[in-house]
């Protein structure tokens, strides 16, 4: 019901948006508020800790930053609180493990950490969150770890050998040990637009080949051919699902489900439970769906696998992999005969590393690299068998 | 200023009827009989002769004719089926004259009598024993300027003690009742969500309209199951022979009715609108608006030989939001999939009255059985089924009564019975189970009686309606008493009270201004039935037969009030509604000019303070709008330019203002870091106190002309202008906290919107 209600609340508002808004008049600024988000993760080298300051206006905010997860609250648009004594407590201390805030030359990020040598907290126990800022703010919380199955090690539960799914025709089953203290369980598949995850209170759950990712614009795939992708589960207490469950509606400003005292945030833990590597493939059903060999400028042979992902009425979405040398991935567009070519510094839709314009003729890919990005590559490729 | 300047128009273009005095005035009442039989005959003109002064028999056969100038006079009686006849009587000046008047059958068939407006009101007036009730008739929502074409919605929002919280919703909320607590019927029987495009319009369609009734509180016993209103749509009844019909075409949507009568005993209407924006647009652009609404109503009336009366009603209404995904995505992000999102109503409804004369002691007696089923159901499929929200609400519903007159004292007695089935399920193609799945099924049961007595100077209501509810093991009885005084008879002071409940809360978040539809659920073990209590005092005067003034101070007490839960988990069953308590007083005053005249509408102001405690303390809920004015009127010239104004004025409705905003970050076990997704830096409102601060004033003037040619055909073209002036009222604001200096922007309710179209009739 929330979740349709905001989406339903989502569309309307952008609609109404559209319609009469007036020229923007200054107000005062409000009384700062103190925002942490802590996770602890057993599996994890150092536990993170962020403590920003709500936005109020004193500050402009850049949001031309390029994320830096070392810098992870001034490069996302946030104001970092720097000089905070953050503290870690397992149960019965009363001292704790204070947290080393990352710097960038000599500027503190609000990025708090502490290594598993110093802390590693076991699933199944309490931990407390304590920080207070140098004008004697303070903060508070409380998590308790979700419990782990029998046998338990960090790093358990992680098969390196990539399941291969067609997606045409394949599910992707997974079935984990219900454990104890976790509230629910996230099943997770990392995709190029951003993480797919649902919330599940069962031990077991079926991914079908054409799962469409409801939480990105235009719904695209979850699964793409030629990507390798991350599936996991994770098993999360209840400030994780509460925060993560509610958030904050846009007219009232009032839903969010913050787990800590004295500001607001997330103070939760998880447990990894199992995770996969999945290599998606799809069957041969569209001229583009094939390898294609290039040479570039320098005489190096260039290699790469396409499909369409999806057919769209008059544009349809392209996905791939670079089977040779960086073996980097694919995204793209076909409109007709013209195909858009973007390649990927990682798995994110966000990194790109070169634009590729081409034109399919026959057997035969002939383009050109935008000028913006890095411009060497093949220009032309020719389809052989994959 | 201008509201001074608009009564003054009012005033100066009003010609002036000639003074009658009070003294030289008296009343008839009477009953229309079968000849033979002597059975009463329901709904029967009685026309004033030379006059357009007239009033219509209820279904005891029973009329009243006030303010009828002393002397000879001749009245006019007839009905579809029977013989007309004209009656000479003597009216005696500040007396009652009762007669007797004896209608033969008849196959021929009558003109529609038209009855002037003002004998309703009047009547209303004199018998009825519910305070605070509007009666408006169906031509009366052409002459009030809309945006698209008539809606009874938009006109029950410019009622005394109503607010609407903005432009955008159809919706309302009465003496400072949720806007859920309304009950809705149509042909008295109940409909949820009358709602089009998010709220925007009322479903029903204005050219099957005959009149509408709200009743703003201290409604008699035989209505349950709401807390604060009663809003009663009566459709069109065609007694014309032959085939006629309405058809017209606005901005928004085509409608055509259609209606006749068969055999004289048999009348039907039927009905259809559909909107066309969305083909329209399809001509002129690649660009698709894949949303249209339909309506579809249906009534058909037959009446028995014995006197009954059996009719059925149908209606059908859906908004449908289906498209490719494609279509919404910008053209280089390919889609595939469809989107499906649909809602609508459904309603089925049987009645059958039957006056049983004198057998059963008493003056008449008559039995009413009805029986209906109400369905709104809504479903939302995001790529073909890989997420899937479905909403189906049923209400199966019974309801019969046994009324007996003897003399002045009328007695009711009556039980309704209603199953209701809420489902509503969340399913993933990815997931073999449903990710929720929640069903209701309780059922209510309800006995009630009432008795009221008339007298020359006292119309006195006791009534007693006992209620149950399965699944929630709660039972209760509700009261409902009022008294009205006549000093003179112009002049009545009332006074009334009872308790109202509740059991179908509606899954709402109140911050949001706009409303899409309601999440109906029912109470059970965790959500308790609500419960209020009210009372009233007030008076109304009378000047003439078409103009009163009534003033009216009311006020309201809410225990277990149940309020959608903000925080609750949709994996708990149970939490999805916190208990609050609040209360609301106010005072609301009616000066009213009948549609009889030349110029007609009214000024309506009210006055509510309102209040609701809950779990984070007090706070006023979102309709609290403290002083609210409608000035409504109307002016035919010569009979075919008719010209309507709406003028509203309202202090500033309570909001949560924005205190700051936060980057919504969300951690990644893969890489155990904090992220803000793919997209740009998500920011999320920190809100302050709950509704702690106000909108400004609102502030509208709408405007319309319609130019009526009559004819065998008879064509009305219109013109409506909606924010004359085009006041910016504030929507909601927007803030933006990332810049220094802080800023907030406002969106605007309606701009300056004209509008026009045109009906045929024949």
């Amino acid at each position: 019901m929330v979740i349709s209600a905001r989406w339903i609340g989502g569309l309307l508002s952008a609609i109404l948006l559209a319609a009469c808004e007036s020229t923007p008049v200054e107000v005062a600024s409000p009384t700062a508020s103190i925002v942490v988000y802590a996770v602890l993760n057993p599996d994890a080298s150092e536990q993170v800790v962020l403590v920003e300051s709500s936005l109020t206006g004193r500050v402009d905010i850049n949001n031309g930053l390029k994320f830096d997860p070392l810098d992870p609250i001034r490069t996302a648009g946030g104001l970092p609180i720097s000089g905070a004594d953050v503290r870690l407590l397992a149960d019965g201390d009363s001292v704790g493990v204070r947290a080393v805030e990352t710097l960038v030359r000599t500027r503190g990020t609000g990025r708090y950490v502490v290594p598993r040598s110093l802390l590693a907290p076991q699933p199944g126990r309490r931990y407390r969150l304590r920080l207070r800022t140098a004008d004697a703010r303070e903060v508070t919380g409380e998590t308790m770890v979700p419990g782990a199955p029998p046998g338990w090690t960090v790093g358990a539960g992680a098969v390196a050998t990539p399941v291969v799914l067609d997606r045409s025709r394949d599910t992707l089953q997974l079935r984990w040990s219900a454990v104890r203290d976790a509230r629910t369980y996230v099943i997770r598949i990392e995709t190029p637009y951003g993480p797919w995850a649902l919330f599940a209170d069962s031990t077991q759950f079926m991914l079908s080949g054409g799962l469409r990712n409801y939480f990105a614009p235009g719904l695209p795939s979850v699964w793409f051919p030629g990507f390798v992708q991350t599936a996991s589960v994770v098993a999360v207490d209840a400030n994780f699902y509460d925060y993560n469950r509610s958030g904050n509606d846009p007219f009232g400003g009032s839903g969010l489900i913050s787990s800590v005292r004295g500001g607001l945030g997330v103070f939760g833990s998880v447990v990894n439970m199992l995770r996969r590597e999945v290599s998606v493939t799809e069957r041969t059903r569209f001229p583009l769906d094939a390898r294609w060999r290039g040479v570039t400028s320098t005489g190096v042979t260039a290699e790469m696998d396409l499909w369409v992902d999806v057919e769209g009425p008059t544009v349809s979405s392209v996905s791939g992999r670079e089977v040779t040398a960086l073996r980097r991935y694919l995204l793209g567009t076909l409109r007709g005969e013209s195909l858009r070519l973007v390649t990927l510094a990682a798995g994110s839709s966000a990194d790109t590393v070169s634009v590729f314009a081409a034109r399919l003729a026959g057997d035969s890919l002939v383009g050109s690299y935008d000028s913006r990005f890095a411009t060497t590559g093949a220009r032309v490729f020719r389809r052989i068998a994959r | 200023m201008l509201l001074v300047s608009l009564l003054a128009l009012t005033a100066a273009a009003t010609p002036q009827p000639p003074l009658t005095r009070a003294d030289s005035l008296g009343t008839l009442q009477g009953r229309v009989v079968e000849v033979t039989t002597a059975t009463p005959i329901g709904s029967a003109s009685v026309v004033l002769r030379g006059t357009r002064r007239g009033t219509a028999t209820g279904d005891d056969g029973r009329f009243l004719l006030s303010g009828v100038p002393a002397g000879s006079a001749q009245i006019i009686v007839g009905r579809l089926g029977y013989r007309t006849d004209t009656v000479s009587v003597t009216v005696r000046a500040g007396d009652t004259t009762t007669i007797t008047v004896s209608l033969a059958p008849s196959t021929a068939q009558l003109k529609a009598v038209k009855v002037a407006a003002a004998a309703t009101e009047r009547d209303q007036f004199r018998l009825s024993g519910t305070p605070g009730v509007v009666n408006v008739r169906g031509e009366m929502l052409k002459r009030v300027p809309v945006i698209g074409e008539p809606d009874v919605l938009r006109v029950v929002q410019l009622l005394p003690g109503v607010v609407a919280t903005n432009d955008f919703t159809a919706g309302y909320n009465v003496r400072g009742g949720e806007s859920d607590q309304n009950l809705v019927l149509l042909d008295g029987f109940p409909i949820y969500n009358p709602f089009h495009l998010g709220g925007l319009f009322g479903t029903f369609i204005d050219e099957t309209v005959g009149e509408f009734e709200l009743l703003p509180g201290g409604f008699p016993a035989r209505y349950g199951s709401r807390l604060s209103s009663v809003l009663s749509v009566v459709p069109k009844t065609e007694e014309r022979s032959g085939v006629h019909g309405a058809a017209s075409v606005s901005v928004l949507a085509s409608t055509l009715s259609l209606g006749g009568t068969v055999r004289g005993s048999t009348s039907w209407n039927v009905a259809a609108r559909r909107t066309y924006a969305d083909r329209f647009v399809s001509l002129l652009s690649e660009r698709q608006l894949p949303y249209y609404f339909t309506d579809m109503q249906a009534h058909v009336r037959h009446r028995l030989r014995n006197g009954g009366a059996l009719s059925v009603t149908l209606y059908g209404g859906k908004d449908v939001l289906d498209a490719s995904l494609a279509s919404f995505g910008d053209s280089t992000q390919a889609g595939g999939g469809q989107l499906l999102f649909d809602w609508g109503n459904t309603l089925l409804g049987v009645a059958y009255t039957q006056p049983l004369g004198a057998r059963w002691g008493g003056d008449s007696t008559r039995v009413m059985q009805r029986v209906s089923w109400t369905g709104f159901g809504t479903t939302l499929d995001l790529g073909s089924g890989s997420l899937r929200f479905t909403n189906q609400l049923g209400d199966s519903r019974a309801w019969g009564e046994l009324s007996r007159w003897r003399g002045a004292h009328e007695t009711l007695v009556g039980y309704e019975w209603s199953g209701l089935r809420t489902r509503y399920d969340v399913t993933a193609a990815a997931s073999p189970d449903p990710i929720l799945a929640v069903g209701q099924r309780p059922s209510a049961a309800s006995l009630y009686v009432d008795h009221t007595v008339r007298s020359r100077r006292v119309v006195a209501r006791v009534g007693l309606r006992g209620e149950t509810v399965t699944g929630t093991g709660w039972s209760g009885l509700s009261p409902r008493l009022s008294l009205k005084w006549f000093a003179n008879p112009n002049l009545a002071l009332t006074i009334a009270g009872g308790g109202t409940t509740q059991w179908t809360p509606a899954l709402r978040n109140e911050q949001a201004p706009v409303r899409i539809f309601d999440f109906w659920l029912t109470a059970d073990r965790n959500t308790p039935v609500a419960r209020a209590w009210q009372g009233s005092v007030g008076g109304e005067q009378w000047f003439g037969g078409t103009r009163f003034v009534r003033l009216e101070g009311w006020a309201k007490r809410y225990n277990r009030l149940p309020s959608s839960n903000l925080f609750n988990d949709p994996d708990v069953i149970g939490d999805e509604f916190i208990v609050t308590t609040g209360q609301s007083y106010g005072a609301d005053l009616l000066v009213r000019q009948l549609e009889s005249e030349r110029v007609s509408g009214w000024i309506a102001y009210s006055f509510a303070v309102n209040w609701r405690d809950g779990a984070d303390g007090r706070f006023a809920p979102v309709q609290d709008r403290r002083h609210n004015l409608n000035v409504v009127t109307s002016y035919r010239r010569g009979g075919a330019w008719s010209y309507g104004a709406r003028l509203g004025l309202g202090t500033g409705t309570p909001f949560t203002d924005v205190v700051g905003q936060l980057v919504r970050r969300r951690y990644d076990p893969i890489t155990n870091s904090f992220t803000t997704g793919n997209l740009d830096v998500p920011r999320e409102p920190i809100g302050g106190v709950r509704n702690g601060a106000r909108f400004p004033l609102f502030q509208r003037l709408d405007l319309s002309v319609t130019r009526t040619k009559p004819g065998k055909r008879t064509w009305a073209p219109y013109v409506s202008i909606v924010n004359a002036y085009n006041a910016r009222n504030v929507f909601t604001y927007f803030f933006d906290y990332s810049d220094n200096p802080p800023t907030r922007t406002a969106i605007s309710q309606f701009p300056f919107i004209p509008t026009a179209g045109v009906s045929v009739s024949w």
